[in-house]
């Protein structure tokens, strides 16, 4: 089954439409602290995400809180290969956004519903930001 | 967004790269964040310093900036960086990272920008009026000054903050519009605040229950400089909260505001408490994030009547103008007879900290960074207890 949801994008990147597997969480990013800059994966003790890579993932989370200096871990992460392929956030933030901008990572925010709700982990999406737009295929032996 | 027609200039590159990249990132901004227009700003201070934090990414993207030898428009201070610019030696830090972090500095001098190296820049002269807009970024700071002194400022990052500062301009759009400053929650605080790591607490306590939330806290009869710096800095460290109000000082303009209301009690206070409490004696303590203001260095000469234990460091962190000033006042001779180290230019979480397994620290947000930035444990106690344990006291 494919779910198309609308909101708003990201416009002027290079590659704004790309495809791949969603990584889900309930709680908020900081991206310095939270991810470790050198592997990508997330090093939060209690965070729902602890242990698991962002990289090449369609990262979904609700909005990123923390240090201001996050945008330059994920700028770091997009030039070390490092960085999801494209972000997904209930609502942006000027941090997470100024990192996909330098990054060149495609983020869309604001969908006509609940990116946490609809997307799970493992389903195959397709991100346009410059359209703002998400496809979901949901994945085999998922809940829709 | 609307653009004037010097603002496209400036976009089409004419006035060299530095200020059309600038313009460039406060663009996709306003764009994606629907501001109508840029507006003017009165300063800039900003985050992204410290080698550690900002790492390879920082150097080029500063390097592209550089290179046209822009100046800013506005004057802007400097975060802290990842190491005391003068005694790095002493902190453990190695040669290449001195050499990449000195090369961050120089970049950002040659565009004009004070090498405060300082979260404070609020008690160091970057400050505003009441309703003047600014572009901050340094989470505690946007806090403090949204909350404290009224000044507009979203939460920008380090290289939005540095756009802002070249062009001199900011895009309107969220906390810049009053009418996006309202409290959306209501926190009454029934617990008994005893000390500013408590004010820690409670703002750690808000920002991990209601993320980006503006709360209006009632119930405080009033708040000071060190408790407003602990609040903001713990809030803007598990949350995103960008401004709190405080109920007495606007009573009035909130009363018909009908809000979620969520009580913080003696009970949260002391389980809070209980999960920053150390369970084995720390080998370093920490003080001074945000960083130390004169006061904290005055009371920290007065509280240290006998030498650091042997088994512990006691590193204190604040800015070189506040350090001097303690030098003047004997604070500073005092507390480094005891043992103790002032390091200036950078703080417990932006700077590279060899070889040691628990920190103490009077700040909650140090506290919450410190195991994932350092890979050090981390436990926090007000400072009097912190200074206690420096002393050789058992926790």
């Amino acid at each position: 089954m494919k779910i198309v949801l609308r909101g708003e994008g990201l416009r002027g990147l290079k590659n704004p439409r790309v495809e791949g597997e969603a990584l889900v969480t309930q709680m908020p990013i900081s991206f310095l602290g939270f991810i470790d800059p050198n592997t990508g994966k997330v090093i939060q003790k209690g965070h729902e995400l602890e242990g698991k890579s962002i990289k090449g993932k369609i990262l979904v989370f609700s909005t990123g809180i923390g240090s201001t200096v996050g945008s330059y871990v994920l700028i770091n992460l997009a030039n070390r290969g490092l960085a999801p392929k494209a972000i997904i956030q209930r609502a942006s933030d000027t941090v997470t956004l100024v990192g996909a901008v330098i990054g060149e990572i495609p983020l869309v925010h604001r969908l006509e519903k609940d990116p946490l709700t609809v997307i799970e982990d493992g389903d195959r999406v397709i991100v346009d930001s410059e359209k703002g737009i998400v496809e979901i295929e949901k994945r085999e032996g998922g809940s829709e | 967004m609307f653009l004037n027609r010097e603002e496209e200039k400036i976009l089409q590159g004419e006035y060299g790269e530095a200020q059309r990249l600038a313009m460039k990132i406060l663009c996709a901004l306003g764009d994606f964040f629907k501001a109508e227009k840029l507006i003017k700003i009165e300063s800039a201070h900003i985050s992204g310093v410290s080698y550690k934090t900002g790492g390879d990414a920082l150097v080029e993207v500063l390097e592209k900036f550089g290179k046209s030898k822009t100046k800013t428009l506005v004057a802007s201070t400097l975060n802290p960086s990842g190491m005391d610019l003068d005694r790095w030696r002493e902190m453990g830090v190695t040669e290449d990272f001195a050499q990449k972090q000195g090369e961050i500095i120089k970049i950002y001098k040659s565009m004009g920008i004070l090498d405060l190296c300082s979260c404070i820049p609020y008690e160091l002269g970057n400050v505003a009026k009441p309703g003047d807009h600014i572009s901050f970024s340094e989470s505690s700071a946007v806090t403090f000054m949204n909350s404290f002194f009224g000044v507009y400022t979203n939460r920008e990052s380090g290289l939005s903050a540095l756009a802002s500062a070249i062009v001199g301009k900011t895009p309107e759009y969220g906390i810049h519009l009053p009418e996006n400053r309202v409290p959306e929650i209501l926190v009454e605080v029934e617990a008994e605040l005893n000390n500013t790591t408590d004010y820690g607490l409670l703002g750690y306590s808000i920002g991990e229950s209601f993320g980006s939330k503006i709360p209006l806290l009632h119930k405080i009869p009033s708040i000071d400089l060190q408790q407003a710096k602990q609040l903001s800095a713990a809030m803007a460290a598990s949350g995103s909260v960008p401004l709190f109000h405080i109920r007495n000082y606007e009573e009035r303009k909130f009363e018909k505001e009908r809000l979620e209301k969520v009580i913080f009690d003696q009970k949260k206070l002391k389980a809070l408490r209980e999960d920053f409490t150390p369970t084995s004696q720390p080998d370093i303590v920490m003080v001074g994030c945000p960083h130390a203001s004169i006061s904290i260095l005055k009371k920290i000469s007065e509280i240290l009547v006998s030498p650091v234990s042997n088994k512990t460091k006691l590193w204190i962190f604040t800015s070189r103008p506040v350090k001097l000033m303690a030098e003047s006042m004997g604070y500073v001779q005092k507390i480094e007879s005891m043992g103790g180290k002032i390091f200036c230019d950078t703080c417990p979480v932006v700077c590279p900290i060899p070889g040691f397994d628990l920190a103490l620290t009077d700040s909650i947000k140090a506290a919450h960074y410190l195991p994932t930035m350092s890979k050090i444990e981390s436990a926090s106690l007000p400072l009097e207890d912190c200074l206690k344990v420096a002393m050789g006291g058992k926790v």
